[in-house]
């Protein structure tokens, strides 16, 4: 009586899910969950049914109650639920997992997921072998756990591991690079490693997930291959990305990894449903590389055709009608569960996901969806819900049908009675999908070198890379925002602006890497584009924290640091584990003066990224502004072993070295810096202070002279040739130096040059009065040039004529 | 003349400025920053709806009125030792009248119980900005826990005050990582490899 209920209700809970109609599943799941729980307390006292599946069966239900929760957006209520039921499903304990995570309980969270006892805790083979399917996810969370509480190694670990199992986690990709090991993304992305697809794909034939059920395909025949044991591969129509897109109709009984619902993998099936229908479009059905991904090639080795399930899920029609923009097939392979495997799931009726024609095994559908051709558009027709309802009703006396297919829902080559061996089948599945994730595998390969090199702060060679990539992943927003990145950490803000604007065009909604192109703008000093750019990012997305770093520094730009201050506030309460918010904010503080709080923002942001560069960074700012010149000195130094190409640094480094009386290393250290980034003024400009202060004039002179050719309207540069002249005793030509600095500095901003220019004026009696009354007060820069030439012996002649000019003034 | 006494003449200006001063100008331009909201603010006496808030918004239509003896004070005390280079205080003596202040004292502490008077000022009919520069002993910079601006005597004699708007500003810290006591970069090529962030 109880199976009778619940599958229909579970295949609406999951039609509501796909919908994303949460409230309605929220109920019907609650409801469904009371059932269970009756029933099973009802079982256990009659022993009617075995323990296992009414446990599985209530595990189910409180399973499905907690996704409903999760997706809601409320993963406090689900991890409640999940904590007072305990289940033993591995896909709910990933949940609870979860859970716990993002509520920030990570030793709850750690023990879930590796927990044991506290003398032997899990290694992660054992966690891969209890979590089964959602292992590659386990372990994935586990390394993010691992990077919280600032165990790197086991981080790698474990980072690794969840690759290897599954290599299409980019994330896990990410945070490995960023953790500063140096991968190589041709070893990580590839799928040979891989036995069978079932590690992406969700849930395993099996009950409660942990072993594959063994399900029987009445495929026929042989092919004879080897240990395709994996039955997995057969379970896995449920899911493809568009399940995992639209998140997914996952069968009850079979495991409910709702950790398809996890955005890595959501990412990864996006851009291969995105790939896919580029590809159906594009029609270029096997061709080599473009797009080279996201379907599956039409002439299959199997025979039969059968390899490509055309069936659908009981949701997915409406799912897919609803999730696909053309009218192509849902690429859902479907899978049949026969009597045998449904008894051993536990279920008794057939469930409502599988296709009208009962039994039929179909062989799984690989990551992507593509289906087998266009033409067989026509030959596949659209079971609506009620047709599939009545049909489900039915089927539970359909008994297991070895053979043949109708060929309307399937493929196109509709006649294949040819019977395959389930083996046969499987490993020609196998083959299939190699092929077709092979594509994606490529790029991905491509993609991970270029952000491996930038992680690394190559960001020469990951430009190359990037640029190299197929034009149209050339032009997507994530490698168009890298190439920003790239060029902002090699201080080329213009070039990172240039990119940044592509990113803006064409994706306006994207929030990631928008905090950089502010800071690139900072830097530019553009104030009008960074306020539009924060305006229009505060539209997209107020609780994103580069949105409100961006405004931030808008704010700061324009000197309101107060301002500045509560919106960076924001965004580290927005995103706490977002270390660049920290980061800003500690700028800020260090511009208000207020080192004590400054300092303990760079530490927070230290805490989170060890390998932040800008925060230690600004960790050594602090100490050189408390003149405490040897510990900044070891602070910048930390920053430049992160980011060894950054010339500014290498500036610092030199400045603070020359401050220490280090002076030939300072020295070493600027020809250094010079020669990694000729474009960098400053090197030139600190390496003539050096000069300056080390009484090398002569070289300061030349050195000057270059940058004035370099940035002519910088003041500070004439600023610095007045100072040299003045130490050389060209008294005349000091003061034409020091009066070109004041008019290239109009605002005033620097105080010195008038504490400069007051002893040049009451110097030397008799000059100061002629070049007045001759050429004004402030140098006439017409008058200038031809002084330049004068020798300081010209000052002679001008002696007499005072005396006169002082017998006037009586 | 002399080129010296022509320098004198253009830069010793009265300070109740020719060309009006504006201070938020010069906080927008980076010159000096507001340091008041780092402190607390106190006044002797104040009407209702008159009091500290109307004197630190940031419009001149909203202002303070005392209401009590003479001399009228307002109390500026930071949380640590503050860098003050100058107050500003607006004044009108139009809108104002008898309410203008006529003489005003700047002084500056630790506490309540040992401020040093630093500047002593007579304005007559005043009319903007009022810009008091701040010096502390050896005429370095001032640095100070405790700032009072006192109202001793008012215009016609009047017995309270009104005052409009008071800025503290702070100099800025410009000095950028450089080997020579150099201020920032003015062009924005070098400016933008002066820091990182």
């Amino acid at each position: 009586m109880k199976m009778i209920i619940q599958e229909p209700v579970q295949a609406a809970i999951w039609h509501c899910l796909n919908h994303y109609a949460y409230s309605d599943a929220t109920f019907l799941a609650e409801r469904l969950c009371a059932e269970d729980l009756c029933c099973c307390l009802a079982d256990r006292r009659c022993r009617l049914t075995a323990p296992v599946s009414s446990a599985v069966q209530s595990d189910e239900s409180v399973h499905l109650l907690a996704t409903c929760y999760y997706r809601s957006g409320r993963p406090g209520q689900a991890h409640t639920l999940l904590h007072s039921r305990q289940p033993r499903l591995p896909a709910a304990r990933y949940l609870l997992a979860l859970c716990c995570f993002e509520l920030d309980r990570l030793a709850e969270a750690e023990s879930i997921l590796s927990g044991g006892s506290i003398l032997k805790p899990k290694g992660h083979d054992d966690v891969s072998g209890e979590f089964g399917d959602s292992a590659s996810l386990a372990l994935r969370l586990l390394a993010r756990i691992y990077i919280r509480t600032e165990r790197k190694a086991k981080a790698a670990e474990a980072c690794k591991k969840s690759l290897k199992l599954n290599p299409f986690l980019w994330s896990a990709f990410v945070d490995l690079c960023n953790l500063g090991e140096s991968v190589d993304s041709a070893k990580v992305f590839t799928t040979a490693g891989l036995d069978s697809f079932a590690m992406c794909q969700g849930p395993a034939g099996g009950g409660p997930g942990t072993e594959p059920a063994p399900q029987q395909h009445h495929a026929p025949a042989p092919h004879g291959v080897g240990h395709v044991t994996n039955v997995n591969i057969t379970s896995t129509p449920y899911q493809t990305p568009v399940n995992a897109l639209a998140g997914g109709a996952l069968p009850p009984g079979c495991g409910l990894t709702v950790s398809k619902a996890t955005p890595d993998s959501e990412k990864d099936a996006v851009r291969g449903k995105q790939a896919l229908f580029r590809s159906q479009l594009n029609s270029t059905v096997g061709s080599p590389y473009s797009p080279s991904f996201g379907f599956l090639p039409l002439d299959t080795p199997s025979p039969g055709g059968e390899s490509l399930p055309l069936g659908l899920l009981s949701s997915s029609p409406a799912l897919t009608n609803n999730a696909e923009t053309h009218d192509t097939k849902p690429g859902f392979g479907r899978r049949v569960l026969n009597r045998k495997d449904r008894a051993m799931l536990g279920l008794s009726g057939s469930s409502v996901k599988e296709n009208n024609k009962a039994n039929r095994l179909v062989t799984p559908k690989s990551p992507s969806r593509k289906i087998k051709t266009r033409s067989s558009k026509t030959a596949l027709t659209t079971p609506n819900f009620n047709e599939l309802n009545e049909k489900n009703r039915s089927e539970r006396q359909l008994k297991s049908e070895p053979r043949g297919r109708p060929g309307s829902e399937t493929i196109t080559s509709a006649a294949d009675a040819k019977p395959l061996t389930g083996q046969q089948l499987q490993v020609a599945a196998l083959t299939i999908q190699r092929g077709s994730a092979e594509g994606l595998m490529s790029l991905l390969r491509d993609v991970g070198a270029a952000y491996q090199q930038l992680s690394q702060f190559s960001c020469r060679r990951a430009v190359d890379l990037l640029s190299a990539l197929p034009a149209h992943q050339f032009d997507t927003g994530w490698v168009l925002s890298m190439l920003g990145k790239a060029h902002f950490e090699l201080n080329d803000y213009k070039e990172a602006v240039r990119y940044f604007q592509m990113v803006r065009e064409r994706e306006p909604y994207r929030l990631e890497t928008m905090e950089y192109y502010s800071t690139a703008l900072w830097h530019l000093q553009r104030e009008v584009e960074l306020s539009a750019l924060a305006q229009d990012l505060l539209d997209h997305g107020r609780h994103s924290a580069e949105v409100w770093c961006a405004a931030g520094n808008c704010f700061s730009l324009q000197k309101e640091h107060e301002t500045a201050i509560r919106f960076f506030t924001r965004a580290v309460q927005v995103t706490p584990q977002f270390a660049y918010g920290h980061t800003l904010l500690g700028h800020e503080y260090v511009m208000t003066e207020e080192l004590e709080k400054a300092l303990t923002c760079f530490r927070r942001a230290v805490s989170i990224d060890p390998r932040h560069y800008n925060a230690w960074y600004g960790i050594g700012m602090i100490f050189y502004k408390q003149e405490r010149y040897t510990m900044a000195e070891m602070y910048f130094k930390n920053a430049l072993d992160i980011n060894p190409q950054s010339s500014v640094l290498m500036c610092h480094v030199g400045v603070v070295q020359h401050n220490l009386q280090k002076t030939d290393a300072a020295l070493l250290t600027l020809n250094r810096a010079i020669a990694l980034d000729p474009a960098n003024p400053l090197c030139k400009f600190h390496r003539a202070s050096v000069f300056l202060s080390s009484e090398r004039l002569q070289e300061a002179l030349d050195e000057l002279l270059q940058l004035k050719q370099m940035v002519p309207n910088e003041s500070l540069v004439f600023f610095l040739l007045g100072k040299v002249h003045e130490k050389m005793g060209h008294a005349h030509l000091a003061r034409m130096h020091f009066s070109w600095a004041m008019d290239l500095d109009p605002k005033g901003a620097n105080n010195q040059l008038k504490e400069a220019i007051e002893p040049a004026i009451s110097r030397g009696p008799g000059d100061d009065d002629k070049t007045a009354g001759e050429a004004g007060v402030l140098g006439d820069s017409s008058f200038l040039p031809a002084d330049m030439t004068a020798t300081p012996e010209a000052a002679e002649p001008f002696q007499p004529i005072q005396a006169m000019e002082s017998d006037e003034s009586l | 003349m002399s080129f010296s006494s022509f320098i004198d003449m253009i830069t010793m200006l009265p300070s109740e400025a020719v060309e009006e001063y504006d201070p938020y100008k010069e906080e927008r331009l980076g010159r000096v920053r507001e340091v008041g909201n780092q402190a607390v603010w106190s006044l002797s006496t104040c009407k209702p709806g008159f009091g500290v808030d109307q004197l630190r918004d940031l419009s001149l239509e909203t202002y303070w009125q005392s209401d009590g003896p003479q001399p009228h004070l307002i109390n500026i005390q930071f949380k640590r030792k503050t860098t003050v280079q100058q107050v500003c205080i607006y004044s009108d003596f139009k809108q104002d009248e008898s309410y203008t202040p006529n003489r005003v004292s700047i002084r500056a502490g630790t506490s309540f119980h040992d401020l040093r008077e630093l500047e002593v000022r007579e304005l007559s009919e005043p009319s903007g900005w009022l810009v008091f520069a701040l010096r502390g002993a050896d005429d370095r910079p001032l640095r100070t826990y405790h700032l009072q601006i006192a109202v001793i005597t008012n215009h016609q004699n009047g017995r309270d005050t009104h005052m409009r708007q008071v800025r503290v500003h702070a100099p800025v810290e410009q000095r950028g990582v450089t080997v020579q006591p150099v201020g920032s970069f003015v062009s924005v090529e070098c400016s933008q490899y002066a820091c990182l962030r």
